[in-house]
This record gives C-alpha cells, sequence and structure tokens, in this order.
C-alpha cells in the first residue's frame, strides 16, 4: 500500500494515492462497452431483479 | 368515512397516496389529503443528469393535481408545521402564507429531508460557496456553475473538483458517487479531464461504503466488495480520494476537514459540490394540554419514531431491530415513512475522532425504500380503516436495495452500477455470514446499468402518474 504527498496546491497536501486490491482487467473493460455481453446482462440483471422485486410486491 | 392526511408527496408519501387510494377504492367513502411543499413530483434519481448540464430539471418533474383530481385525492400546497396528536389534527401554512388546519383519522409522515446546509459553515448554493444537487433548483443552479468551470477550462485554465459529503454525519454518498463520475466522464468526451483535479471527499468509514457498510456479491469464486469496486474505478478514473473525513468549514477556496486520526486538513477547490447532513423538516408535536412533546416523539434530529428498537449500541443493532410496520407507538393513527421515520441507528460503523467528533454516514432510506415503506404505512392505515390490525411490513432487514448509480447518461456509450443487495440492513439474525443473502446480491459495471437508469427514470415518471396499468410496474 503505497502513499503519495501531492505538491499540487501552494500548500503541502497529503492525499492517499493507494494502489487498489482489485483493478480491472483489459477483458472486464472491454465486456463494460460490449453491447451483445450488456444485452446478456441486461437479461440477467433485469430477471435478477425482478426476483428481489417479487420478494415485497 | 376517514379522513386520511399524508404530508410530503415525495417517493413514500406519493406513492404510499396512490397505493392507499387504490387499497380503499369501493371501500367507503375515504378523505385522502396529501399536503407538499411544492405542486409538483421530483424524480430526484436524475438530478444527478440536471447537476452536469445533460437533462432539464422539468425532465425530471410532473404535476401533482392532475394525477390526485383522476383519483379524488385532495392536494394542499404548503408546509406542515404542528401537529396535534390528541385532537387529531395538523397546521398547514400555505404557499401564499395563509394558516389553515387539517384534521385526520390517520396521518402518514413522509416529509423527505431538510437539508441542514446549517450544520457546516460555508455549505450550501444559499448561504455558502458549494453546490447541491438535492433539489431541482440546487441541481440545476449546480449545472449553471459547472458549465461556467467547463468555459473556463476550454480557455486553458485547470482546475480542482471537490466531490462528496459535507459533513461527519451525512448520509446519500451514492448521489455523491454518480455525480464524481457523471463529472469525469462529462470532462473526458469534453477533452477536458486532464485539466482537473478531482477529489472524492467522504465521511465513510471506508471507500465504497455508502452508507449501507458496503455490500459484498459473487463474481465467479472472489467475493467481490463495493470497497475494491470503488477503489479500482477511482484508479481507472484519476481520481483522489479522502474518507473518514468530516468537513468543519468552508470558505471561498478551501474546504477544511478533521479526520478520524485527528488530522486537520485544508483542500482547495474551484468547484464544489457537497451533499448536506439531513434532518426532519421543522414540524413541532404539540399534546392536548399545549405541550410541546416532538423530543418525545421524534429523536434528536426530529425523525418521528416508529416500531423500530431504539437505544442499542452499534454493535448490537440486528435486523430484528429495524421498524417493520412504520406505526407510532405511542399514538396509533399515525405512521412515518421515507426519510421521516427515525432509524434504530445507521447502518455503518460511526466512529469518533480524537478530538471527539462523530464521523459516519446516517442510514440512507431514500428511493425504492422510501417507496416501500411508504406502501407499507398505506396499507396499515388501509386496514386500520376497516377495523383490521397493520399486517403489512417493510422491514429494511427484510426488504432489498436496489441502485443503478449512473456514472454516464449515454444509450450507446453509457455507464452505471447496477447493485442489488438483499437485505438493506445487514440481518445476521437471519445471514450469519455476513448479515446479507450474497445470492441475492449483485454489483456490476457496464452499459446494461446505463440502459436500466434510464428505463428506471420514465417506467417511474410513468407509474407514479398513476397512468394505465401503472400497478404492474413494481
Amino acid at each position: 500500500m503505497a502513499t503519495e504527498t501531492t505538491t499540487e496546491n501552494t500548500e503541502k497536501k497529503e492525499i492517499k494515492k493507494v494502489e487498489p486490491k482489485f483493478r480491472f482487467t483489459k477483458k472486464d473493460k472491454k465486456l463494460m462497452r460490449s453491447f451483445p455481453y450488456q444485452f446478456y446482462r441486461a437479461i440477467i440483471l433485469g430477471l435478477h431483479f425482478w426476483k428481489l422485486v417479487r420478494k415485497v410486491h | 368515512m376517514a379522513k386520511i392526511v399524508i404530508v410530503g408527496a415525495g417517493f413514500a408519501g406519493h406513492y404510499g397516496a396512490l397505493i392507499l387510494q387504490d387499497a380503499l377504492k369501493g371501500k367507503g367513502d375515504h378523505e385522502i389529503t396529501v399536503v407538499n411543499r411544492h405542486p409538483k413530483f421530483t424524480y430526484i434519481p436524475s438530478l444527478v443528469w440536471v447537476g452536469v448540464g445533460q437533462m432539464q430539471a422539468e425532465e425530471t418533474q410532473f404535476e401533482l393535481r392532475p394525477v390526485y383530481d383522476k383519483l379524488g385525492i385532495n392536494l394542499v400546497v404548503g408546509s406542515v408545521t404542528e401537529v396535534y396528536p390528541d385532537d387529531q389534527k395538523v397546521k398547514v401554512v400555505t404557499k401564499n402564507g395563509n394558516e389553515k388546519e387539517l384534521e385526520y383519522d390517520y396521518l402518514m409522515i413522509a416529509t423527505g429531508p431538510y437539508l441542514n446546509f446549517e450544520a457546516t459553515e460555508g455549505l450550501g448554493p444559499e448561504k455558502g460557496h458549494t453546490y447541491s444537487i438535492c433539489s431541482p433548483p440546487h441541481a440545476t443552479e449546480t449545472a449553471a456553475k459547472y458549465l461556467e468551470l467547463v468555459s473556463r477550462l476550454e480557455k486553458g485554465d485547470r482546475a480542482k473538483i471537490v466531490i462528496g459529503m459535507g459533513h461527519g454525519t451525512a448520509t446519500c454518498q451514492g448521489a455523491a458517487f454518480e455525480y464524481i463520475c457523471n463529472v469525469h466522464n462529462d470532462l473526458v468526451d469534453r477533452g477536458l479531464r486532464d485539466k482537473v483535479d478531482i477529489l472524492w471527499l467522504s465521511n465513510e468509514p471506508k471507500l465504497g461504503d455508502f452508507g449501507i457498510d458496503g455490500l459484498e456479491a459473487k463474481r465467479g469464486s472472489l467475493i467481490y466488495t463495493s470497497e475494491m469496486m470503488a477503489e479500482a474505478l477511482f484508479y481507472d478514473y484519476g481520481i483522489d480520494y479522502e474518507i473518514q473525513s468530516h468537513v468543519t468549514k468552508i470558505d471561498e477556496k478551501k474546504i477544511y476537514t478533521e479526520n478520524l486520526d485527528g488530522e486537520f486538513k485544508e483542500f482547495e477547490y474551484d468547484f464544489a459540490m457537497l451533499i448536506p447532513p439531513f434532518k426532519a423538516q421543522p414540524i413541532k408535536y404539540i399534546d392536548k394540554d399545549g405541550n410541546d412533546i416532538t423530543s418525545e416523539l421524534c429523536n434528536p434530529a426530529g425523525f418521528l419514531k416508529v416500531d423500530a428498537n431504539y437505544g442499542k449500541p452499534y454493535e448490537e443493532l440486528d435486523g430484528p431491530d429495524w421498524p417493520k410496520t412504520y406505526q407510532n407507538p405511542k399514538y396509533k393513527n399515525i405512521f412515518a415513512a421515507g426519510i421521516a421515520f427515525a432509524p434504530p441507528g445507521p447502518l455503518s460503523k460511526p466512529s469518533k475522532s480524537p478530538n471527539g467528533t462523530l464521523i459516519g454516514p446516517a442510514p440512507p432510506r431514500t428511493g425504492y425504500t422510501a417507496e416501500l415503506s411508504g406502501k407499507a404505512a398505506a396499507l396499515n392505515i388501509a386496514e386500520m380503516v376497516q377495523g383490521n390490525e397493520p399486517i403489512h411490513t417493510a422491514s429494511m432487514a427484510e426488504t432489498p436495495g436496489l441502485c443503478v448509480a449512473s456514472m454516464k447518461n449515454n444509450v450507446a456509450t453509457g455507464m452505471a452500477a447496477t447493485i442489488a443487495i438483499y437485505p438493506v440492513a445487514r440481518n445476521y439474525a437471519e445471514y450469519p455470514e455476513y448479515g446479507r443473502d450474497l445470492d441475492m446480491c449483485a454489483a456490476e459495471i457496464g452499459m446494461a446499468g446505463a440502459w436500466f437508469k434510464l428505463a428506471l427514470h420514465y417506467a417511474f415518471i410513468y407509474k407514479l402518474q398513476a397512468k394505465p396499468f401503472w400497478k404492474l410496474i413494481p
């Protein structure tokens, strides 16, 4: 876990820049924008939402 | 004939009025009156787009009166200032300053929050230096100031943007998260992102907490958390963050904070959108002898107590302590829903700085959660009108939280985080390991979320206007 000091401001500020434990891979990012995959996910997530909504309606 | 007064016409109050009218249809000549400060309903989740100038405020609103005229519901535009629970009447100050009294047999308080900008010196657009997206006028003003900043950037200026929470106990981190992502992506699209430093400033105990103690979801064999999602996203977006922070003061150039380590920091800014803490709308409760009993009926923030177990420390609070029917324990004909009910405690772990400053988000109970509590309260009133006991429940420890956090509003290139949790409040009595059913939880970023977010905007505005087949939309 790295912490570095940024000095862009007129006075020093410590802003944590932490290397994340998890990163989105190139494949993840591609899938996030892939129309066919997102269409498939929309159906899956839509069904998931519907299942949850049916618990209360 | 029963007289029912609903105070507030947001998600809880307006939806409650529709449900109540439907439940009592054909069951006697009952009178439903909604008192609201504005003549319009606002679909608050879309104000994030208003705040970046991508939608007009009017597109998030519709007039309540035509809807209520169609359904036979009365609308009074004004504010309830006093409730007389023994005499069963409320005092209303109408928009033109006149006072009137409304009698009731059953009362639902669903006022939404008072935006408490006064809690932090220099916070807010009216008396301070920061902006907000919590109401249509605020979001419209925020967009104007943001676009002013954009034109300065186009001329070659650099800028520092701070987005987050304006107080150590503020809630609705999700809205600020949506705004910071939309601002980032808007600046990327304009080719200006490299001229801006963006900082997320929040009171969350950990990144991705969102005031709901974060979330976990299964991703193959991995338990994927909202902290991991937010960290990875901010890393990719180049957004710095300061969490566990309470904003103590804001002046024209700097935001002053104190964090959980007791450190005092200052951040320069050119544009800041900070969500204020919430407290209840100022309503006094007066008993039959003229005594002010507000402190007896409400918690210190003024939210009305309902059927929750109050007074437990955070560590002992569990699912069964959350309210179920939203009925006031003293006055059984009064209910509170949405933001207006007093929660038994926070969802996120509260902490104090070495200087004794409380830093921890209040529990969010907006949007879908508000709607569910409004529905339960309305159905319970309908039961009582018919001589039955309130049996309808919508405990936050038994109902799902559904949230689509917009990151960019575009059908072809948009992005949003689709989040589902079940239940909202961790319920270790039911789910000992995580307090939630991870098979029912989901967290996913993608274009599908952007479609959902846009679809929900139109679906909810359609449903809440009680248009044909509105009841089919959950």
